[in-house]
């Protein structure tokens, strides 16, 4: 007989996991880590190939040598944007795409922020768009060439070269008569919000938000996107951008594509604003790789759109971001070797007969010339969730074992004391069955917590409507609004536990084993749900859920209490959410002292906060979704559970 | 008459990507136009497949096809075969959906022989792995060649960075500036055509199977597969032919398709040993671009 199928064999099986388990489950966790990490390590992964032989990368001459017209766009449209400073040049936009003789429309929008964020206004924009046909072809499939208009004023980093960039590439582009797909280029206002609109007008779907008319012009069906973020009209290398909302990442084949064609025409090409390492076999190649898979995952996590091509992923166009950028010390090449390197990329992508589907859509880049791939990462964060996975057997068994004890040792007694009579025997039943009615009320028992913890998750969801409203007649403003709510709504469900006691009886309240069973379960089944998808979010949740979630145990040592309840606060959804952004200011701006660090951060707080819930009503992301419905129930169980006593 | 059957599934020629629509050039440096006004393909896009293939080769066509898209061949007939594509071990890529295995080439030449549908097949054929496709062949007076054995690739030559593609494959390339220099009255022979891409410019092995060719390729000319070459052989005697009537008695006909003085003539014509006109000088007259 099998190992598992054998009784006896399988008995000592869960014996000894059930004797072991917290060793066990320690060295999943640790071992499961530091296999994750040691991933960035170049033995370990693998290297970036063409998995799409029809791409063609770089065989082809480049025939731009249009700078100097390049230069005279960049120049006219510095005069123009000095007019005015606050807003779009949309007809100046308009004009230079009509006399290029191509097809050009003016798309006009409307969104409102949720939350009432401005109150109930509907805030106007426009996106310029240009549809440069095929010659020779049918129309049915087609490109888009994207950049986001950003004012002279903006604090972000500005895009004005990229636009001088794309008018001088509709200029070359349309002289050529081997195009077999349609170009279209977009110039957006409002970043990807206006982006999102063009899309949805695109593909005549709708949002709850965002109204816009329907397009003019049409294309076909759109086979990727490249969005420019270029500053000036010098830049010394490109950094790229590929994570996008919900944390979904475009074909592999496009990056490598992209950064083979930089590469070619001699631009430094950066991931996360890091190099490649010239050593990656040694300790310092290898943290240096760490450090960009790890910035990689920190900005995957939170799943927000981060730049205009957040947006094309949920519709199966796989886009990405070029940012140009000049970095002391290096050389610096001006629009002839842009425009080849757009060139080269737009070719590439003209070859192309099939949507992309060959290479990787789940991975993650410790650098720009290796990959890991889903087959690689998923062992290790497996192994990791499975510690909790193998608390709850152990916890199950424990919990069925103490009650089958219960029963031999009453039928012990029954055996010991037959002399004492049948009316013993029948006492001795009856408890007998009374226990076994204990155990079987168990299962239930747990589902009253789950139950409340799961609607104080649907009252976070929907909270931030109502706390807006609560806070207008105080003058609160929405973002302060919000944020205090949500700390109120946290610390009243921090009281949860103390109603359980009062309103829970002795026998009605569960064994504290099976609570945590379950709710161990329901947290690997949330992070493995949430892995499939975002594996970031995911890794960084059960990288701190997971140890503690696992070791925690109601105590009546007052000590023990404490330590419990200050280690699972630490992991709490609000708190992560703080030391989130206290990690994020750590990284991006020195700070003089602790304090002025931690006050910073409280303010800070606010905007990651609101920005969950703004995408999630405007664009469909579902991070904040996720977090209140999903991860806010568990850690409240698990908040119940060290409190409940044994 | 046309008898060249061209198949071609891709249109590369009028692809919207071609910059230079309707050419297609034997090489970079653009010197032959390979899509001129003599071709016409006789099969495109989606007639290209596996049946039409095979029906083309044994002749079981329906009675509606065009005499263009036939191949009008009898028991004297040499066919040159000649594929490209991507293959494997064993199959030809005909289509994204379909292929065609070795097993039914094999049986298709079989129902040609056993048809009387060709005297002498010359079966060149450039893709991966291409020296599976004839190794199955069991009919006579076949001539493989392969340009790669079982296990190799066939490789690319160069690319055309106008196009941003590879044009060409090796052994088409050494083959066509092989051929390109036969004229209608070379004298090289097949074993000097077997010879045409060696190891150092094809880098796979080219594969040559002669066990099923009677004749010796070092006796055969090249102009017997390609060139459509015909011996003429003029006479300056006029023959008259009367009817036969309907006894077909082969005497009787002797006797009424020679008149009396032209008899005697015959029988000494006979013992002449025969000779054939030299070709006639085509390349002079080709156009090349």
């Amino acid at each position: 007989m099998g190992l598992l199928t054998n009784p006896t064999s399988r008995a000592t099986i869960v014996g000894s996991i059930t004797r072991h388990n917290n060793k066990i489950c320690f060295l999943c966790y640790v071992v499961g880590l530091s296999w994750f990490l040691a991933l960035a390590y170049q033995e370990l992964n693998a290297g970036t190939y063409f998995s799409e032989n029809a791409l063609l990368p770089g065989l082809v001459r480049s025939q731009f040598y249009g700078d100097s017209e390049a230069e005279g766009y960049y120049s006219q449209l510095k005069s123009e944007l000095n007019k005015d400073k606050n807003i779009m040049p949309v007809k100046w936009i308009y004009n230079q795409f009509m006399d290029l003789g191509l097809d050009v429309y003016i798309h006009n929008f409307t969104f409102r922020y949720p939350l009432k964020i401005f109150g109930e206004k509907q805030i106007p924009g426009q996106n310029v768009y240009a549809i440069m046909r095929a010659s020779r072809a049918a129309s049915t499939e087609a490109l888009v060439l994207t950049v986001p208009f950003r004012t002279v004023t903006t604090v972000m980093d500005k895009t004005h070269g990229g636009l001088a960039l794309m008018l001088t590439m509709a200029n070359h582009f349309r002289k050529s008569s081997y195009w077999a797909k349609d170009i279209i280029f977009v110039v957006t206002e409002h970043e990807y919000i206006g982006m999102q609109a063009w899309l949805d007008a695109y593909h005549e779907t709708k949002s709850e938000l965002i109204s816009s008319n329907s397009l003019e012009g049409h294309g076909g069906s759109i086979q990727a996107a490249i969005n420019l973020e270029v500053p000036t009209n010098k830049i010394s290398s490109f950094d790229f951008r590929l994570e996008g909302l919900n944390g979904q990442l475009p074909n592999l084949d496009l990056f490598n594509l992209v950064v083979r064609i930089s590469r070619q025409e001699g631009f430094d090409v950066l991931l996360k604003e890091q190099h490649d390492p010239y050593h990656p076999e040694t300790f310092e190649g290898y943290l240096q790789n760490l450090k960009t898979m790890f910035l990689m995952m920190w900005t995957q996590a939170p799943g927000s759109a981060n730049n205009n091509h957040g947006v094309f992923l949920k519709y199966n166009i796989e886009a990405l971001t070029l940012v140009g950028k000049k970095e002391k010390g290096k050389h610096a090449q001006g629009y002839g070797p842009m425009g080849r390197t757009v060139e080269g990329i737009f070719r590439s992508l003209n070859n192309l007969l099939e949507r992309f589907h060959q290479s990787f859509f789940f991975y993650l880049l410790p650098s720009t010339s290796r990959y890991v791939s889903i087959g690689l990462y998923m062992p290790p964060f497996a192994i990791m969730v499975a510690g909790s996975l193998i608390k709850a057997v152990a916890m199950w068994i424990s919990c069925t074992e103490t009650v089958e004890e219960g029963v031999s040792t009453e039928k012990e007694k029954k055996e010991t004391d037959q002399a004492n009579g049948e009316s013993v025997q029948k006492n001795e039943v009856k408890d007998h069955k009374e226990e076994k009615e204990e155990e079987r009320k168990g299962l239930l028992s747990v589902i009253p917590i789950l139950f409340i913890t799961q609607l104080f998750g649907l009252l976070a969801y929907f909270s931030p409507d109502f706390f807006v409203d609560l806070g207008m007649p105080l003058h609160l403003h929405v973002a302060e609004a919000v944020h205090y709510g949500m700390l109120a709504l946290f610390l009243s469900s921090l009281a949860m536990p103390r109603f359980l006691k009062r309103s829970l009886s002795e026998k009605s309240r569960p064994d504290w084993k099976l609570l945590k069973c379950v709710s161990l379960i329901v947290q690997g089944l949330v992070l493995f749900s949430i892995a499939l998808m975002n594996i970031s979010l995911a890794f960084f949740l059960a990288a701190v859920m997971v140890p503690v979630c696992v070791a925690m145990w109601p105590s009546n040592n007052r000590v023990v209490q404490i330590l419990h309840a200050s280690f699972l606060l630490l992991i709490s959804p609000f708190l992560l959410l703080y030391i989130t952004v206290v990690a994020n200011q750590m990284m991006t701006e020195k700070v003089a002292d602790v304090a002025s660090l931690l006050v910073q951060s409280w303010d800070h707080m606010k905007t990651p906060l609101i920005l969950g819930m703004v995408e999630s009503q405007l664009l469909g992301s579902w991070t904040y979704c996720v977090i209140c419905l999903g991860i806010f129930p568990n850690w409240l169980a698990f908040w119940c559970l060290i409190w409940i006593g044994s | 008459m046309d008898q060249i059957i061209l198949m071609i599934a891709d249109d590369m020629a009028c692809n919207p990507r071609n910059p230079r629509p309707a050419m297609v050039f034997n090489n970079a440096n653009e010197q032959i136009n390979v899509y001129g006004h003599d071709v016409e393909v006789d099969y495109r896009g989606y007639e290209v497949t596996v049946e039409n293939f095979i029906r083309v080769m044994t002749g079981r066509l329906p009675p509606s096809t065009p005499r263009s898209k036939r191949l009008l061949s009898d028991d004297r007939s040499n066919i040159l075969v000649y594929m490209t594509g991507h293959g494997g071990d064993g199959f030809l890529k005909f289509q994204d959906a379909e292929e065609i295995s070795s097993i039914e080439l094999a049986d298709a030449f079989e129902q040609m022989w056993q048809k009387q549908r060709y005297h002498e097949v010359l079966f060149i054929i450039d893709t991966c792995q291409a020296e599976s496709m004839y190794q199955k062949l069991y009919s006579p007076n076949i001539l493989g060649v392969a340009s790669s054995r079982v296990g190799e690739d066939s490789l690319s030559h160069h690319v055309d960075s106008a196009i941003g593609v590879y044009v060409i494959d090796r052994y088409t390339y050494y083959a066509l500036e092989f051929l390109e220099k036969v004229t209608p009255e070379s004298k090289k022979t097949l074993s000097q055509f077997l010879k045409v891409c060696p190891k150092s410019a094809c880098v796979s092995t080219v594969g040559v199977r002669t066990d099923l060719f009677q004749r010796d390729p070092k006796k055969v000319l090249v102009t017997d597969f390609f060139g459509s070459v015909r011996n003429v052989e003029l006479s300056p005697y006029t023959v008259t032919l009367n009817d036969t009537g309907d006894t077909g008695d082969s005497a009787a006909s002797d006797r009424e398709t020679c008149s009396a003085d032209s008899c005697a003539q015959k029988k000494k014509i006979q013992r002449k040993k025969m000779s054939y006109v030299d070709q006639f000088p085509v390349e002079q007259f080709l156009k090349r671009r």
